[in-house]
C-alpha cells in the first residue's frame, strides 16, 4: 500500500442523478425520428434578425414558418420582434382556413431570437404540445432549408440595398 | 417574397418528386408566369388614364407577384411607385440601369 494516502470509504449510496450528470451527453440527433404525416401537424418557425441595414420597407426581422410535410415556407417581415405573435396569429388563421385542420405542433428553437416578449414561446408551451427537449430543431433537413432560404432572402433584401447604398449613397 | 414564391415551386430533397406547393395544395402549380426578378416590364396604361399623345406604357422593374390575386407587382423607379398589373410586356434579359 502507498504510505500517506488517506483511507477512503467506498460509497454506500449511489446517487442516480449525480451519475447522470457526469455522463457524456448524446449528440443532438442529425435527423428527426419522425416526419409529419398530415399537413399542419408540425410547423417549424424561426426568426432572423436584427439586421442592419434594414430592408427598403425598414423591416429588420424575418419570420419564417415551414410546414413539415410539404416544406412549404411562409415568410413575414417585421419591424419589431414584438410583432411575432400577431404575425403568427395571422399565419395561423390563413393556413387553418386553407387546410381545415388546426396546427398541432409549433416548434421553434426556443432560443434568444424568439424573445419572451413575443409571446410565441408562451403559445408554444401552452397551446401546442411539443415533446422535443432540444434547443435545435429535430429535423435538420428543415432547419437547413430554413437557413438556405433565409440567406437567399437576406441577400435579396439587405445585401442589395447595402450595395445600392455603397454605390449611390453619396448621391442620396 | 418572390424568392419564397419561387422556392415553394422548386423541387427539394425533403419532399420526394414533388414541389412544396403541390404537397401543400395537391394542385400542380403553374410556372408559366415566371420572369426574372428585376427585369424590365412595360405596364400598359389603360386608355381612360391617358390622353391621345401620352405613352401607352410605363417602364418598370419586376418585383414579383401579388399575394392577393394573379397579377404582377412592378416598381416604377421614376415615379417611385409600386404598380399592380396584368397587362405587362417583359424584356427578360434587360435590367434597369440604376446608375443614371
Amino acid at each position: 500500500m502507498v504510505k500517506g494516502l488517506p483511507f477512503f470509504k467506498p460509497a454506500t449510496h449511489l446517487c442516480e442523478h449525480c451519475l447522470k450528470g457526469k455522463h457524456q451527453r448524446d449528440p443532438f440527433p442529425r435527423q428527426s425520428n419522425w416526419r409529419a404525416s398530415q399537413l399542419l401537424q408540425l410547423i417549424h418557425s424561426d426568426i432572423c434578425g436584427h439586421s442592419s441595414p434594414t430592408s427598403n420597407g425598414n423591416k429588420r426581422y424575418i419570420l419564417t414558418f415551414i410546414d413539415d410535410l410539404s416544406i412549404k415556407v411562409w415568410v413575414c417581415f417585421l419591424f419589431e420582434k414584438s410583432e411575432t405573435f400577431d404575425a403568427f396569429k395571422k399565419f395561423k388563421a390563413l393556413v387553418e382556413k386553407q387546410v381545415g385542420v388546426p396546427i398541432q405542433i409549433l416548434r421553434t428553437d426556443r432560443g434568444e431570437s424568439t424573445s419572451p416578449r413575443s409571446s410565441l414561446n408562451f403559445v408554444m408551451n401552452r397551446a401546442f404540445k411539443d415533446n422535443s427537449q432540444h434547443h435545435i430543431p429535430h429535423n435538420r433537413m428543415v432547419w437547413r432549408k430554413g437557413k438556405i432560404k433565409l440567406s437567399s432572402i437576406w441577400f435579396r433584401v439587405f445585401w442589395e440595398k447595402k450595395e445600392f447604398l455603397k454605390n449611390f449613397g453619396h448621391k442620396l | 417574397m418572390w424568392a419564397i414564391h419561387v422556392l415553394n415551386r422548386s423541387p427539394t430533397l425533403a419532399v420526394k418528386d414533388i414541389t412544396p406547393e403541390k404537397a401543400w395544395s395537391r394542385i400542380k402549380p403553374s410556372v408559366s408566369y415566371f420572369r426574372t426578378f428585376g427585369c424590365i416590364g412595360y405596364v400598359y396604361i389603360h386608355n381612360q388614364q391617358r390622353r391621345k399623345l401620352d405613352d401607352k406604357s410605363t417602364k418598370c422593374v419586376l418585383l414579383g407577384v401579388s399575394e392577393e390575386s394573379k397579377v404582377y407587382k412592378l416598381y416604377d423607379p421614376v415615379k417611385k411607385k409600386i404598380l399592380i398589373s396584368r397587362d405587362v410586356k417583359f424584356q427578360g434579359d434587360a435590367a434597369w440601369n440604376w446608375t443614371e
